[in-house]
């Protein structure tokens, strides 16, 4: 709340400034020069259990290449609530397990160790469009309730959903929520126009971790999986089977939110756009740590003349 | 001329190469830079003589750079989850064309193959050279704008 106050006074001087001396007047440029990367990461030991002890000095960022030990800041965080977009894929793809998956949603919605301050919203998709389902109060009876009323047809708008519910759920960029997104789905996209790629830049883009409920039959292998797979490694979350369900993943999600550390550090290089990142041992390498895999660095600081 | 200028510096170079590396020895180190790079295949003589098939090699290893007082080494593990500790100070060793280096409270050593070796003055100058062109990020000044890249 302070950084943001600090961020809109300085943008507000700035531009009181520019407008009281026009810029043709002057030959200097201002240019912030600090910027911060803010990474949220779930470690886990050899029999993946999730790991709550770590210090900084367990730790270190590999950043473009570069190895990065010095830290602004390094803490867990399991105060933070959660922001929760459920997505149901409602399309004639996954019709023959549509029942079980409407079963799965319901009780993960309704579980009863959600936070009160943690918000659920559910999105289904299908039939080539998406429709928000209830936003933010999904944990009553009523909207839950609502589930029954859908049907599975139709084309699966999977990425389109997954980006538009990205952009619902980081709307205000609220840094006192975790932003996730569940996705119950056979990862098979039909009718898109956005791209595998751009879904996982724009969860990258907002720190969303996105969570997979795979829907084919575990028995075969299946590119929807790997799609999922691909989404949930990409962003720090995970994938499970529908043999699993939905309880599990609620559980690993509760797991990682109330284990996950957030540390922050200046960035390696200024070079522009995406980032490739990873947090590896310094010195157990038996620890395995769960983040989004790269970051986008945007140097679009207000650029203002001075005197 | 120019065989004779390359013997010359050949025979600087090396003795400073000889005096920097000892082998067996261990030293201290500091992992730099770490990236995913293609693998170094090393098929054994036995594979390559019998004609059997080559073991599957994995696509991509993690490949560290890693600065010692004298040396810098860029060295490659031998699968894809190889990894090196990557804390301020690392115990290593050299063993033939290998970087062995001991993990987890020297319990035991994993092994990396040597690709290439710089002398550090000469990497110094590299990188400080690279930071002026790409341009490192300064440190943080009291009343700076603060902005997050990426959240």
């Amino acid at each position: 709340m302070r950084e943001r106050a600090v961020f809109v006074s300085s943008i507000v001087l700035c531009v009181l400034v520019a407008q009281a001396r026009p810029a043709k007047d002057s030959g200097y440029a201002y240019r912030a020069s600090v910027e911060e990367v803010r990474l949220t990461f779930v470690a886990s030991d050899r029999d993946g259990r999730n790991v709550r002890t770590l210090t900084p000095a367990d730790v270190a960022v590999v950043d473009n290449g570069i190895v990065v030990r010095d830290f602004r800041s390094f803490n867990r965080s399991p105060q933070l609530s959660l922001r929760v977009m459920v997505l149901l894929d409602a399309s004639g793809s996954v019709a023959p397990r549509f029942r079980q998956e409407l079963d799965e949603v319901s009780h993960f919605v309704g579980d009863s160790r959600w936070k009160p301050a943690d918000t659920v919203s559910v999105l289904s998709f299908g039939g080539g469009q998406t429709s928000l389902v209830c936003e933010r109060n999904c944990r009553g009876s009523a909207p839950v309730a609502d589930l029954s009323m859908l049907r599975a047809n139709g084309l699966t708008p999977l990425y389109d959903a997954i980006v538009l519910a990205g952009e619902s759920v980081a709307v205000d960029r609220d840094p006192s929520f975790r932003n996730v997104l569940v996705a119950f789905s056979d990862g098979a996209d039909t009718i898109s126009r956005n791209s595998l790629r751009d879904v996982i830049e724009a969860a990258q883009r907002t720190d969303t971790m996105i969570y997979a409920v795979d829907l084919n039959n575990p028995k075969f292998a299946n590119r929807g999986a790997s799609v999922l797979q691909t989404m949930a490694s990409a962003t720090g979350g995970q994938r499970f089977s529908i043999d699993q369900g939905g309880t599990a993943a609620l559980t690993a999600l509760l797991e990682d939110a109330r284990s996950a550390y957030v540390l922050t550090y200046q960035p390696a290089t200024r070079s522009e756009g995406s980032h490739s990142v990873r947090i590896c041992p310094t010195r157990d390498l038996g620890l395995h740590f769960r983040c989004r895999q790269a970051y986008y660095y945007e140097n679009d600081l207000p650029s203002r003349s001075m005197p | 001329m120019r065989r004779a200028l390359l013997s010359l510096l050949l025979v600087s170079i090396t003795p400073v190469f000889l005096g920097a590396i000892q082998p067996g020895r261990y030293q201290q180190g500091t992992v730099a830079r770490m990236r995913m790079a293609h693998c170094l295949a090393q098929p054994s003589a036995l594979v390559r003589f019998s004609g059997a098939p080559a073991q599957e090699m994995p696509d991509i290893c993690p490949e560290y750079v890693l600065l010692s007082d004298r040396v810098v080494y860029l060295v490659v593990g031998k699968r894809a989850d190889q990894l090196m500790p990557l804390a301020e100070g690392i115990d290593f060793r050299l063993n033939k064309n290998e970087l062995a280096v001991r993990v987890d409270d020297a319990k035991h050593e994993t092994r990396f193959v040597v690709k290439e070796m710089v002398l550090r003055e000469e990497w110094d100058r590299e990188e400080m050279r690279r930071i002026k062109e790409i341009g490192a990020p300064k440190p943080r000044q009291p009343g700076d704008t603060l902005a997050r890249a990426g959240d």
